[in-house]
């Protein structure tokens, strides 16, 4: 099975030891992971802002650049989202087009999904080192689309990465929306900031955003109210349990 | 018509929505209440329902489509049937054309005073203010209608209309307005009200309502209530009119059970609502009470707009005030932040649609061109509607409307543009990254791997007027991978 | 000018392609098969969870259990469709019977007895109708008390539409599911709103 790794722009930019966790996780289990050299950005912001024929080219581009590949793993549960249940409702139905985004879409996978779901890989045989963090986790809504919001707590939590703690009123959203957070700034921080009451609530230390925009969105407001929180993504707490990131 | 649900257009919703997340109690008021019905409905279906739960909206979904793809047909049939009941039939394409008709009504009975139950669609015609101009008194019996109106103020949910208010508010408008004593006690205001209202019902000329379903097969109509409030205003005067957008039309009974099922449960976690009326044409000759005629206004008022339509599945809502209660958005803004009596994910969207269906050529997105933005996008909503409509679909298409029309903001669209180009030319796109890793080296505070940026350059600097910004600063990902295989894959 | 409305509605429809050319099964709507047992069980647990009161008595003891809970009160209007039932209800009401010729005379009753065309178990409701009742004898008086044979509880409320459709044949049929309420303020839960306070179901075996 060729696996190549969906990486995301944002989680280059901001969070590149996501990307590191996905590729070592991922050997761990066995699994060799290509990185197509060209993947850019899915599109998602030009879908969300008004520019669907954009997203249709970028669509197209990722459509071309995972073609050679079984099976594409991302970190980020919103972009998996997107490609998922939006690339083939971008181009008409019965096209080439539509087709070819619906078989990408049908072997993309958020990476606890993969191991779950297509790895089948039972949690417990992931149980790393014991380890002291308090963890809380707060899942991307995006994963709804996909039918996996909710899942990635129980999988960490039999993986034992940690303490980890169940977020009071998980399903809220965390306020980012992407161009949301800084077109209504005021609503966005204001259910930010409820988000991280929450997790205060728990006594978590450490977050775990299924994310790499909730986790950015969140990381910066706890950074700029000077709450000490550490905000990682799932690959990341799986990687430090097994121990393969330090 | 109360500003608060309709404002001058253009409407700009973000003063209103900045000033609601400032307001503490109505974050308390909404948040609680919000939450509070959200876990409810969840529970209530996992408990009746379980697995079949999505089963059940499916067939609710597909049962209403059916209906809005056959509606000549079902309307029709509705409007001979009812007829054929002893009711009449009145179709109205504006809402004027549907307050003239009630008013030449009411004229002919020399009617002078009304009772009202809760109805949306009386709310969006502007019913109330005709009345008033015409001198018929009119007293809304919900309670929670009640209250609004003895205010002056506006509902914002859909169900629950005063979600915004409060007891002491309450308790303040009974003494000013009612002459009642000062309690706080909700029982003790809800019996002041009570027996206020129980006088104007024995005298009322006229009774007003709207319907939750038409059945097309029975030419009935089929009205929810948990006060009683809809079975007293068509119980006691002699004229009883009903107000109903076209969309409610349904085959008949043998496709409301799953309604039924879905809509107490999806608004207030009740199992039926209290009262759940069928009216079937004015009293029988046999019969002392019932109203000796019965009128149905039948209200296009952008309907046949929107079920011609992209956007016919809008149409499917039952009002039962779900997404509401599940959107992240109207918890913090609550319902008087979107400027239409439908409020929320389903007001976003169905706003600006009627409004179009009515002006004609796109009138109604540039009336209110921040309502598709005012989403998270999360999809709470579309997972929380029984008739499975797409909320967060219909926004994206809003927002392409948006751009294409140059309504969205000029500097949002550059900035998109150039990632755009970015985004197809990947030799560029991995060094505009370089320059944001050597950026925030230079301008932001170090802190292990990372650098946090507090005023950002550019287009990044709407998102630090809130918030910081952590940009990874180290080694990039795809230098490190580069090392990684090259050193074997070993960590 | 119905046909001209009825014309743009045409045009409307036709103007998107259909999308659901059958109504679907609506098997998973039922939740209480059409068989099952210990319907009167059911019925009563799910009327005591929506706030109403049931009492189980056999038809014999009708007359003590309906003196018993008219004792405290003052008028009562007697719509009852079934006549023997009719009867008996009015000899137990007694002095306090009013008319039920006026419904203005009902905002001065205390109590009204009516009978049902039907219950559900599923739900816990209760359904009337102006076939042979006068109207809102269970909404206008503050205690409404309901007699319900056990043979007229139906499995599920999808049950009223296909094997009572003669139930919704009245001017006006009510499904009655609780006292009448409201959490408008504060979402504190009131009753007694419009309708009555309390609802008495005397369930007769």
């Amino acid at each position: 099975m060729r696996v190549a790794l969906f990486t995301t722009c944002l989680a280059e930019a901001l969070a590149p030891r996501a990307l590191k966790a996905t590729v070592l996780v991922l050997e761990h289990v066995g699994v060799t992971v290509e990185v197509p050299d060209a993947q850019t950005c899915c599109g998602q912001p030009l879908l969300s802002n008004g520019f669907p024929a954009d997203a249709a080219l970028l669509a197209r581009r990722m459509v071309e650049l995972f073609a050679p590949y079984d099976a594409v793993v991302t970190p980020s549960g919103s972009c998996c989202s997107v490609v998922r249940e939006k690339y083939a409702s971008l181009f008409p139905e019965d096209s080439a087009d539509h087709h070819a985004a619906a078989a990408l879409a049908a072997k993309t996978y958020e990476l606890i999904e993969f191991l779950e779901t297509k790895l089948m890989i039972d949690p417990a045989t992931l149980r790393g080192k014991s380890c002291a963090t308090t963890l809380t986790c707060h899942d991307a809504c995006h994963l709804r689309s996909i039918n996996r919001h909710g899942c990635t707590a129980p999988y960490l939590k039999a993986a034992c990465c940690g303490d980890l703690r169940d977020l009071p009123d998980m399903a809220q959203c965390c306020g980012f929306g992407g161009m949301f957070s800084t077109q209504f700034p005021e609503v966005s921080t204001a259910l930010g900031a409820e988000k991280l009451a929450h997790i205060a609530s728990t006594g978590a230390t450490t977050l775990v955003a299924s994310d790499t925009g909730c986790a950015a969105h969140l990381a910066g407001l706890a950074h700029r109210e000077r709450m000490t929180l550490r905000v990682i993504s799932p690959a990341e707490a799986l990687a430090e349990s097994l121990g393969l990131l330090a | 018509m109360n500003e608060l649900i309709a404002p001058a257009l253009p409407f700009d919703m973000l003063p209103r929505a900045r000033e609601a997340v400032r307001d503490v109690k109505l974050q308390q008021f909404v948040g609680n209440a919000t939450h509070l019905k959200d876990t409810q409905r969840g529970g209530i279906f996992g408990r009746d329902f379980g697995n079949d739960y999505d089963d059940l909206r499916t067939v609710a979904r597909d049962t209403k489509q059916y209906a809005l793809d056959h509606l000549d047909e079902l309307l029709e049939r509705f409007i001979e049937r009812a007829q054929a009941s002893g009711a009449r039939v009145h179709t109205a394409t504006t809402a004027a054309d549907a307050c003239n008709i009630a008013l030449e009504i009411a004229r002919h009975h020399g009617a002078k005073s009304c009772v009202k139950s809760k109805s949306m669609v009386t709310e969006e015609i502007g019913l109330l203010p005709a009345f008033e101009a015409a001198g018929i008194a009119t007293l809304e019996t919900d309670l929670g209608e009640f209250i609004l109106q003895i205010d002056g103020d506006a509902p914002s949910h859909i169900v629950t209309p005063m979600i915004h208010k409060d007891r002491v508010a309450t308790a303040k408008s009974f003494v000013r307005e009612l002459g009642a004593r000062y309690t706080e006690d909700p029982t003790e205001l809800t019996m002041i009200a009570r027996e206020h209202m129980r006088g104007v019902y024995r005298q009322a000329d006229l009774g007003v309502s709207g319907a939750n379903f038409l059945l097309a097969d029975e030419g009935a109509a089929v009205i929810c209530t948990n006060e009683g409030n809809f079975d007293l205003s068509v119980g006691g005067p002699p004229v009883h009119l009903v107000f109903v957008g076209i969309e409610k039309l349904i085959r008949g009974a043998c496709d409301l059970a799953p309604f039924l099922k879905l809509l107490a449960r999806s608004g207030t976690a009740q199992p039926l609502t209290v009262y759940t009326s069928f009216v079937r044409g004015p009293r029988r000759s046999d019969e002392h009470g019932g109203p000796k005629e019965l009128h149905y206004i039948l209200v296009d008022a952008g309907r046949i707009g929107v079920l011609a339509g992209k956007k016919r599945d809008l149409l499917r809502c039952i009002r039962c005030g779900a997404c509401l209660n599940a959107c992240p958005v109207y918890r913090k803004v609550g319902g008087h932040s979107y400027g239409s009596m439908y409020a929320g994910p389903i007001g976003a969207v169905l706003t600006p649609e009627l409004e179009r269906a009515q002006g004609g050529h796109d009138a109604g997105l540039a009336n209110y061109k921040d309502l598709p933005r005012a989403s998270s996008l999360c999809g709470a909503c579309y997972e929380a509607c029984p008739v499975k409509i797409d909320i967060p679909k219909f926004l994206l298409h809003d927002r392409a409307r948006l751009r294409a029309r140059g309504l969205s903001p000029k500097s949002e669209g550059a900035t998109l543009a150039l990632w755009r180009m970015l985004s197809q030319r990947p030799v560029l796109f991995r060094m505009a990254l370089r320059a944001v890793r050597f950026h925030a080296r230079m301008l932001g505070k170090a802190d292990g791997e990372q650098s946090w940026l507090t005023h950002a350059p550019g287009p990044a600097g709407a998102w630090t007027k809130s918030r910081d910004l952590g940009v990874a600063t180290g080694e990039s990902f795809r230098e490190w991978f580069k090392e990684h295989k090259r050193s074997g894959g070993a960590p | 000018m119905n046909e001209a409305f009825l014309a743009r509605v045409r045009a409307a429809v036709r103007a998107q392609p259909v999308t659901v050319h059958a109504v679907p099964s609506h098997a998973v709507v039922r939740r209480v098969a059409v068989e099952a047992r210990g319907l009167a069980e059911l019925f009563a647990k799910n009327a005591t969870a929506v706030g109403m009161r049931v009492t189980r008595v056999s038809d014999a003891d009708l007359n003590a259990t309906l003196l018993r809970l008219l004792e405290p009160h003052g008028a009562t209007v007697v719509a009852v469709r079934d006549p023997d039932l009719a009867a008996r209800a009015a000899k137990s009401a007694g002095s306090r019977l009013v008319a039920n010729d006026n419904a203005d005379a009902l905002f001065d009753c205390i109590v009204g007895i009516t009978d049902v065309e039907c219950a559900i178990a599923e739900s816990g409701s209760i359904v009337v109708s102006t076939t042979g009742r006068i109207r809102n004898a269970w909404i206008t008086p503050p205690i409404h008390i309901a007699i319900v044979r056990e043979s007229q509880i139906l499995a599920d409320l999808v049950d009223l539409f296909e094997s009572r459709p003669d139930a919704l044949d009245a001017a006006s049929t009510t499904i009655i599911t609780g006292p009448s309420k409201t959490a408008d303020i504060e979402g504190v839960l009131v009753t007694g709103v419009h309708g009555p306070a309390a609802v008495e179901i005397v369930l007769l075996a």
